[in-house]
Parts: structure tokens; C-alpha cells; sequence
């Protein structure tokens, strides 16, 4: 059943809906465009990569979470969703971790590809990967409890940026620390890491009982 | 009948005691922050460093220590209201709410005229200034979402579930920024643990002010929960008169 439902979230973001290939096209498009509004011959280009990166990846997650409960309270599926046997916080999980794969995973795989451009040195490629790998989850949590604050109000598309961003401050200061600082040191990394691991972990844990909480209360 | 303060969170019985508490709250506030104040400005010698400049300590200090306890009381009032479903409460995090944004503004802004002359810059992205940016956001957020709904007891659970995550994020976000350097402000002039970092003849002056500033927002605050109550109460009316 879970596993279903899972299947049911993706096939929404990959074929029905498409807002899987949104937000791959929002990425590339949105990264290519302001790095030309950067002097791209400057020495410090290399360094802005990443920072380019990280922020688009912000944005797209919060893109596309106005839907994510949005769809389902209008076409009345919530309403099914809550009298099924699976709780609503698992529920509210799971529609988080089929945002992750679909906006978050597709942006990892392509950030190699995209990082051309920025002529990133090898190594911190591999940070900023795994760095994304690690933190990119936490922003797809943090976009269902926007979504399920925002669902049922009327400038929920404005609202969500205003609410959402102050809470994409953590990874977004840890993922681009770890790769431009200059202290570069394996140790150094490492703990960033953790750090990033940490706080998607607490994310992951306490962020689908804030969000369920937000639905119950809308819906009462 | 018991004595308990969960009492007063009958609206009725609490506006009676704001009747009494907002006047003799002005009084404490008014003496207070005049003696902080005028004390502190006219009375204390100039630093032997930044001399007058010092003297902004006393609006400084104590909104920021404002703008900071005034978040905290937000996130109790949240969790008073989530928990025993008092309107009282979810009020008072509303009201709370818009003198903190101010206080942090006091905060900012008295900073960057306290650090143009010492640092040479208005603004650093030094993680103290940076934490408090990130407060001034939180805020943001949660004034705006009060405005996004009409229904109070859904405003409320939206708010104090946005002010209790919150909370955590602007810690773990505050611990962020600090996480690399420890820039170029000083330490906390006040705590609870250690010695004080001020010198004595600012010390008491500033103690003023800072009692004087707290009755301020609890003044202020007393108004702004008298002034919802009203608004709720009128709002009933009109709905019985089937408006």
C-alpha cells in the first residue's frame, strides 16, 4: 500500500502532471541564464558555481511544492488519503520523498553536466554531489510543511517563498561552506557532511508531524 | 473557584487585569527607560575607546535582548495554544509578533549606527548581524501568514506550527552562521553564567533600560491583546446581527 501510493506520487510528477521535467528545466535554464549575468572572465567565476548551483536547487524544490497538497485538497483525493489506513504523517513523508526523486535526484544526476560550464575542479565536484546527495532531501521536506501551511489559502504561490526560504538557510550555508571554503582538508569536509546528514535527518524525522498537524487543522 | 493562572486566560477576566496592569506597566516603563536613559546618556563617562559612542549601548542592548526573548515568548504562547487550546494565548504570540520585528529593526539599525564609526562599515556579514537578519525573516513569515487567513483558530495552528518548526531552523541556523567565524562583535554583554562584560558604571544605567524596555513590550503587548480582543468581540456581534 505504501508502495503504491509512492508509485501514485511519481507517476504524477513524471508523467501526469510533468513537474519533474519542470523542474530539470527550471534548473538548467535558471542556472545558465544568471551565470551569463555574472563577468564570466573574473577569477572568481569558479567559486559562484557552486553557489549558483545550490540556489537554484533551492528554488526549484520550492517551485514545484505548491502542488504537492495543493492538487490532491481541489481534486478531492486528500479527502481519500486521510480515510486510508496509512497515517497521515507517512503519508505526507512519503509525498516528500517522491518530490526528492523527482526534483532532487534528476538535479544531481545532472549537476556533473551543468558544473562544465563553471569548470569546477574535480574535487569539489564531488563534494558538491555528495553535498547535494545529503542535503537536497531536507528541502523536499521543508517544501511539504510550506505546502501543507499554505494549501488551502489564497496567495499560497507568493506565501510559500515568504515562509520557506528562512528554513533553507542551514543546508544552503553548510552545502556551499563545504565546497568554496578555503580550509580544504578532508576532516573539514567530513564534518560538513554530517552536518548536512544531521540536519536533513532532523528534517526527515520532525518535519511530516508538523506538516500532518497543518493539514489536520486546515481540513477541521 | 481556583486560583490558578490559567484563570485569566478566560478573555473576559483578562481584559479586567489589563485594565489595571497596562497603567501601572506605562508608569514602570516611562521611569525606567527616563532613568536608563538620561542616566546613560548624561551621567556615565565616555569610553576611553569609542567615547560617546558607547553611549548607544542603551537602546542596543536591550531591543536586541528584546527582539531575541520576545521570538522565545512567541514559541511558548504557540505551545500553550497547540497544547490547551487557549485563544488567549495564540493572541498574545500574535501581538507579541510585530514589537519583536521592531525591536530587531531597533536592534539593526542602532547597531549599524554603533558599527560605522568602530568597524567602518554599516553592515558585516558578521554571524551576530547575519542571525539577526535571519530573525528579522522568521518574523516576516509569520506576521505574513497571521494576515493570510481570516479564520482566527486556523491562523493560530498555522502560525504556531510555523513558529515552533521555526524556532528550531533559526537556531540551527543561527548555529550556521557561527559555525565558521566568530566575526567581529563582541560577545554577549549579559548572561546568566558568566561574569558581565560591560564595566560597572555602564552596567547600572543599562540595567534600567533594559527593565524599562521589558515593561515597554509588556505594556505594548497588554494593549495589542486588549485592542484583538475588541476586534474579535465586535466581529461576534456582527456575525450574530447576521451581517
Amino acid at each position: 500500500m505504501i508502495i503504491a501510493l509512492l508509485k501514485r506520487e511519481l507517476f504524477l510528477s513524471f508523467t501526469a502532471n510533468g513537474t519533474a521535467i519542470l523542474g530539470l528545466g527550471f534548473f538548467i535554464t535558471v542556472v545558465f541564464v544568471s551565470a551569463l549575468g555574472f563577468d564570466t572572465n573574473s577569477t572568481d567565476f569558479k567559486l559562484i558555481g557552486p553557489s549558483l548551483i545550490w540556489i537554484t536547487a533551492l528554488l526549484s524544490a520550492l517551485l514545484s511544492a505548491k502542488n504537492l497538497i495543493q492538487d490532491d485538497f481541489r481534486d478531492g483525493s486528500l479527502d481519500i488519503l486521510l480515510i486510508s489506513p496509512i497515517p497521515l504523517e507517512l503519508i505526507l513523508a512519503l509525498k516528500a520523498a517522491a518530490h526528492w526523486i523527482s526534483i532532487g535526484l534528476p538535479i544531481i544526476v545532472i549537476c556533473p553536466l551543468v558544473s562544465i560550464v563553471f569548470t569546477i575542479p574535480i574535487d569539489n565536484l564531488l563534494i558538491l554531489i555528495i553535498g547535494l546527495f545529503l542535503g537536497t532531501p531536507a528541502l523536499s521536506f521543508i517544501a511539504i510543511l510550506g505546502a501543507s501551511l499554505t494549501f488551502s489559502l489564497r496567495r499560497s504561490s507568493i506565501l510559500m517563498p515568504i515562509l520557506i526560504m528562512p528554513f533553507y538557510i542551514p543546508t544552503l550555508v553548510f552545502g556551499i561552506k563545504i565546497v568554496n571554503f578555503t580550509e580544504n582538508t578532508n576532516e573539514y569536509h567530513i564534518n560538513g557532511l554530517l552536518i548536512l546528514l544531521a540536519i536533513t535527518l532532523l528534517s526527515m524525522s520532525v518535519l511530516p508531524f508538523a506538516a500532518a498537524m497543518g493539514v489536520k487543522s486546515c481540513l477541521k | 473557584m481556583t486560583n490558578s493562572i490559567w484563570e485569566y486566560s478566560n478573555p473576559l477576566k483578562f481584559k479586567k487585569l489589563a485594565e489595571i496592569l497596562i497603567p501601572i506597566f506605562g508608569i514602570i516603563a516611562f521611569v525606567c527607560v527616563i532613568i536608563g536613559l538620561s542616566w546613560g546618556f548624561f551621567y556615565t563617562p565616555d569610553d576611553y575607546r569609542q567615547g560617546p559612542l558607547v553611549k548607544i549601548i542603551y537602546v542596543h542592548v536591550p531591543s536586541a535582548f528584546l527582539a531575541i526573548n520576545i521570538y522565545l515568548m512567541m514559541f511558548l504562547a504557540s505551545l500553550i495554544w497547540l497544547i490547551r487550546r487557549h485563544h488567549l494565548s495564540a493572541l498574545a504570540a500574535k501581538a507579541a509578533a510585530p514589537i519583536g520585528l521592531a525591536m530587531t529593526f531597533i536592534a539593526i539599525v542602532s547597531g549599524a549606527f554603533w558599527g560605522k564609526p568602530t568597524w567602518g562599515t554599516y553592515w558585516v556579514w558578521d554571524p551576530r548581524l547575519t542571525a539577526f537578519a535571519i530573525l528579522t525573516l522568521f518574523y516576516i513569515g509569520y506576521i505574513i501568514l497571521w494576515t493570510a487567513e481570516e479564520e482566527p483558530d486556523k491562523a493560530a495552528d498555522l502560525t504556531s506550527i510555523l513558529c515552533l518548526v521555526g524556532s528550531v531552523f533559526a537556531l540551527l541556523s543561527r548555529y550556521a552562521v557561527f559555525f565558521w567565524n566568530q566575526g567581529l562583535h563582541q560577545g554577549a554583554s549579559l548572561s546568566l553564567d558568566k561574569e558581565k562584560n560591560v564595566a560597572d558604571v555602564f552596567y547600572q544605567p543599562l540595567l534600567f533600560s533594559i527593565i524599562g524596555f521589558v515593561f515597554l513590550f509588556l505594556f505594548l503587548l497588554l494593549i495589542r491583546m486588549r485592542t484583538e480582543i475588541w476586534a474579535r468581540q465586535i466581529n461576534a456581534i456582527q456575525q450574530q446581527l447576521g451581517k
